[in-house]
């Protein structure tokens, strides 16, 4: 697969300015923002490689699916009109079986039968939309204790679907903070000859001592570090996506960045498998280009 | 099974009283899921603070949705996140499939229980209930298209204007209007 390139998370103040350009290489879209507006989507699908970020599946949730349905008769024309390269949500659940909505993404426990169900979904996703599709891992706020570890659960949905990852580096960097294990040694067990798409953002420190995946800050050090370590990515990695909602401010500082991160991919894709970078050597990486 | 665990897991993030029987007496407060032991046995182990910390959360996450709709509501009424996080924790919601933004549906969800309480609250402005169905009112119908109407005692839409340029009518004549909002315009006459 090619690369093509890094971009930004689609918030409708830029809208304009998007319109206006230059904008990011991709443009990664939650398609809630036009389902009453398709006419808004074709414009931009005209000028940018759009990638889908949808946050309604709830794609672990048991039941019968109903809502699924729904959800998917929306999709299914805004998907026609922007062709996009790629559709992800998340791993994750946002609502009970019998309907109980949570308005947020929420840790799921990693039994035997929640694989088959995610199994079963993935590819019945990937039949109705006809888009390849990435789940990604949350922030999680604990973990359920007796089920398999998130890489494992990854690895195992991707060997039996083909699915992509979507890796979101701050979510795993901050779950790794919360739980108190090394981020770097983490995403290394992860299936990272799937990751489809990276999501860098940054997160804040609360005031009871967690940290938070707000996407209200420039995205930290150690999240662009975490490239370097998705050597195994180099053949699969379509996208980086920066990802902002709060303080968001204008559209030229986050393209900034999304290039910053395209600069640190081309040096870590191609040169630098298995390092281990510090905040040091990430400016390292970019001096040297 | 699988949809049980949910179920249970679910309720026990968006309802505070299920929460609370949950911190007194796990086992007792899981009775009404069907469970298999190693489902209750997971349920049981998620620390409690974690649970009350992501349940928060939650309730935060969907008051920052609905709190960019309320700009006026909130220069009149600036403790209106504490009375809907105090009713959002005790009010799990159901799911939806619509066209609404999620701010935009929590707002309708939100609107009978917020309006009453600030009616019913002598040292709120006597409009703020008034003026927060406004917003959310017309937040909805832009976001869907769909007409939806509001019967005010005061002039509602003059009194919006007022408070965007930072002026709070501090005793406002009782005019009594009907309210109109559409996708691209509210309209409004005398009642």
């Amino acid at each position: 697969m090619t690369f093509l390139g890094a971009g930004i998370g689609y918030r409708r103040s830029h809208h304009a300015a998007l319109l206006a350009g230059p904008g990011p290489s991709v443009l990664e879209i939650v398609p809630d923002h036009f389902f009453a507006d398709p006419a808004g989507l074709e414009e931009l699908a005209d000028r940018y490689t759009i990638v889908f970020h949808d946050v309604g599946l709830s794609i672990a949730s048991a039941g019968d699916g109903a809502l699924v349905q729904a959800r998917l008769a929306r999709l299914a024309p805004l998907v026609r009109l922007a062709r996009p390269v790629l559709f992800s949500d998340h791993l994750a659940l946002t609502r009970s079986p019998a309907g109980i909505d949570l308005g947020h993404l929420a840790p799921i426990w990693r039994s035997e039968e929640q694989l088959d169900l995610v199994v079963e979904r993935v590819r019945a996703l990937e039949d109705a939309l006809g888009v390849p599709l990435a789940l990604e891992n949350i922030a999680a706020p604990f973990e359920i204790p007796g089920g398999m570890s998130e890489p494992e659960f990854f690895a195992r949905l991707v060997q039996r679907t083909g699915c992509g990852l979507l890796l979101d580096a701050t979510n795993l960097l901050l779950t790794a903070r919360n739980q108190g294990y090394d981020a770097r040694r983490r995403v290394r067990e992860y299936p990272l000859e799937a990751v489809r798409q990276v999501h860098l953002a940054g997160g804040l420190l609360d005031a009871e001592g967690f940290w938070v995946d707000s996407h209200s800050e420039p995205v930290e050090e150690e999240s662009f570090a975490l490239l370097a370590e998705l050597g195994r990515s180099r053949q699969s990695l379509l996208s980086i996506v920066i990802e902002r909602d709060e303080q968001l401010g204008e559209l030229a500082p986050l393209v900034a960045e999304a290039e910053r991160a395209a600069r640190l991919w081309a040096t870590y894709g191609s040169e630098a498998r298995g390092r281990q970078p510090s905040s040091a050597s990430v400016r390292s990486a970019e001096e040297a280009r | 099974m699988l949809a049980a665990f949910q179920e249970a897991f679910v309720s026990l993030a968006a309802d505070a009283r299920l929460r609370r029987r949950f911190a007194a007496d796990p086992r007792a407060a899981l009775l009404p899921f069907a469970l298999a032991a190693p489902e209750r046995a997971a349920l049981c182990a998620i620390p409690v603070e974690r649970l009350e910390r992501f349940a928060r959360a939650l309730v935060s996450k969907r008051w920052g949705e609905l709190a960019r709709l309320l700009p006026l509501t909130l220069r009149v009424s600036p403790g209106l996140a504490r009375r809907y996080r105090a009713w959002a924790l005790e009010c799990p919601a159901p799911a939806r499939d619509g066209l609404l933004s999620p701010g935009a549906a929590e707002g309708l969800r939100a609107l009978p229980a917020l309006h009453a309480s600030l009616v019913n609250d002598p040292r709120e402005a006597c409009y703020a209930a008034d003026l927060f169905a406004f917003e959310v009112l017309g937040a909805a119908s832009r976001g869907d298209g769909e007409p939806r109407g509001l019967h005010s005692r005061f002039a509602l839409v003059a009194i919006a204007e007022d408070v965007r340029r930072g002026l709070l009518p501090v005793d406002p004549e009782l005019r009594a209007t009907e309210l109109g909002f559409e996708r691209d315009r509210v309209r409004w006459r005398p009642a």
